[in-house]
């Protein structure tokens, strides 16, 4: 659906040359949401524009389906525009027109007879659930109002593609959750592909289904939410999920567990999808009559899946524990040897 | 002196309105040919700055140069430096319409500043969020940002206006005639303090009206 090939963006600012975005290389499928994480100054508000070519790319290509967009004229590039929605932190809603009026606007400037427009508008207050607020101003709206409206307006010309510029940084917790299932609903019911920017773990890990890390400009990890999840491989990937997902026991507790006398070993178990119900830990006992101790653990949803994670402690001969630890990756867990005692 | 205002005014009443309509003709003539003006240096002012939708490092930097030129000088010298100008426009550099070439010299470059801070005041995010939906430039000026720019643009014309009515007593050395005129003629040349004394209270509601008005208009368009 989305081609970035080699795409550089490099900004002047007065004598100097800013790195925004280095060398990325992409591809967006049709019907995915794809997170872009990153903190800010990463490059990854650079990186969205140059997909609808609000920024153009110093170098490297952008394509969208079949269409290069450097080869488009700037009629043809406005009118594929018309096919890629965009919404912003800031909503970013004519302050001078009703609700009606704002998510009109495309449709006005599309040139849609009037009757076309009115029908299209009630379809999207509907959609969006803001029928009672047609004639408000979007001054008289709360955050998510706005951000409903904003999506509204984004969806009017039924865009491929939805482009989403941090759209829950200004909304509360709950607020943003609601935002964010209206956002999965219309990926869902439509097929949309929403590319969305965030620096917020809990966004990807609720609605993405693959993720790519920005730093400094650069992708430096890409993957599916899960695969970043179960093993992350750069340390700003670390501390992004550390953020939603403390997965590391607190030191002192490690030491006081790996300070005991008898033979032990420290386990982290990991386990996704349908491994999580699975009594694994009774199996240890009644098999190889090992008696493991929990330490800490912590579970948690990604999108439709489910992760986490046991962190346990195994006294026991090591060959037996060795046993257990080998029946338990059979059964499609992640054991990670944190430590040993004795 | 309640009195004497009161009888001056009866009795000089003929001349107030004869001045009152000229003072409004030039106002209005003036600020009409000054807005089309102005509205245009002023967009101008904002879409050819860098990294704006018609970004132009040539034009730019000269408009913006010339306004402060024509800024710069005060109108009673505008009056009389551009009578060359004025004489070849209307062909004549003397009452009501003389004044008019001046006036739209003096106050086109002060709305192109106010028409100019006013879009400034637009969220360029809208701007952005305008573009992405595929609007063209022309688009872009119309409908987002003069559009929006609106209760900024109502406040901007009303100072403007009031400026122009101090501008026109000036005029009156060119023989325009007008409020301010006769305020000199009379009160001044004549000894008449209570025929400027009134001339100054017509001008003092006038612009009290003036500016509620501009105030009220504005509000209503302004939504948040």
């Amino acid at each position: 659906m989305i081609w970035m090939e080699n795409v550089s963006k490099i900004y002047q600012q007065g004598k100097q040359e800013v790195d925004a975005v280095k060398d990325v290389n992409l591809h967006i499928r049709k019907g995915e949401i794809f997170g872009i994480i990153g903190y800010s100054g990463a490059g990854k508000s650079s990186l969205l524009r140059c997909i609808n070519y609000l920024e153009r790319p110093t170098s490297g290509h952008v394509r969208i389906q079949d269409t290069k967009l450097a080869d488009l004229s700037e009629n043809q590039l406005r009118m594929m525009r018309r096919k890629i929605g965009m919404i912003f932190q800031n909503f970013n809603l004519l302050m001078s027109s009703t609700v009606y009026q704002n998510i009109a606007a495309p449709l006005v400037l599309a040139g849609l007879a009037k009757q076309q427009i009115q029908a299209r508008v009630s379809e999207l207050l509907s959609l969006v659930g803001l029928e009672d607020k047609r004639e408000a101003y979007p001054a008289q709206l709360s955050g998510g109002q706005k951000q409903r409206v904003a999506i509204a307006r984004a969806l009017a010309n039924e865009p491929e593609i939805l482009l989403c510029d941090e759209a829950t940084s200004a909304l509360d917790p709950q607020t943003t959750d609601s935002i964010l299932d209206l956002l999965l609903d219309i990926n869902r019911s439509y097929g949309i592909t929403i590319v969305l920017i965030t620096h917020e773990m809990y966004v990807v890990k609720k609605i993405c289904d693959r993720v790519a890390v920005m730093e400094g400009g650069a992708i430096v990890e890409q993957g599916t939410v899960l695969e970043l999840f179960t093993k992350p491989k750069t340390e700003t990937t670390k501390k992004f999920i550390k953020s939603v997902f403390d997965a590391d026991l607190p030191q002192e507790l490690l030491q006081q567990a790996v300070d005991k006398a008898v033979p032990r070993k420290l386990l982290r178990i990991s386990f996704i999808g349908e491994t999580v119900s699975e009594p694994i830990l009774a199996d240890l006992t009644l098999r190889y009559q090992l008696r493991p101790s929990i330490l800490y653990g912590n579970i948690t949803k990604i999108k439709d899946s489910v992760f986490g994670f046991l962190i346990i402690s195994l006294p026991g001969e090591p060959s037996v524990i060795q046993e257990g630890m080998a029946y338990m990756e059979q059964n499609g867990m992640q054991v990670e040897v944190l430590g040993h005692a004795g | 002196m309640l009195d004497s205002f009161i009888n001056s005014f009866v009795d000089n009443y003929d001349l107030y309105l004869e001045s009152l309509g000229e003072t409004a003709a030039m106002v209005i003539y003036s600020l009409f040919f000054s807005t089309i003006i102005g509205l245009f240096l002023g967009v101008c002012l904002v879409v050819l700055r860098p990294g704006h939708i018609y970004e132009n490092k040539v034009l730019y930097p000269i408009l913006n140069a010339v306004i402060n030129v024509l800024r710069s000088v005060p109108f009673i010298i505008i009056l009389i430096a551009i009578i060359p100008i004025t004489k070849w426009i209307v062909h004549t550099t003397i009452g009501v319409k003389g004044a008019i070439v001046p006036l739209v010299f003096y106050t086109a470059p002060y709305i192109a500043r106010l028409i100019e801070s006013a879009l400034l005041e637009v969220n360029p995010g809208v701007v952005e969020a305008f573009q992405a939906m595929g609007a063209s430039r022309r688009q872009i000026i119309w409908k987002v940002m003069l559009k929006e720019a609106r209760p900024g643009i109502v406040l901007g014309l009303t100072i403007a206006t009031i400026g122009l009515i101090g501008a026109t007593a000036m005029a009156g050395v060119l023989g325009a005639g007008g409020l301010g005129d006769v305020a000199i003629r009379y009160g001044y040349q004549r000894w008449q303090p209570d025929v400027m004394y009134v001339c100054v209270i017509i001008l003092i509601l006038l612009v009290q009206l003036l500016q509620t008005a501009g105030n009220r208009i504005s509000k209503k368009l302004r939504k948040h």
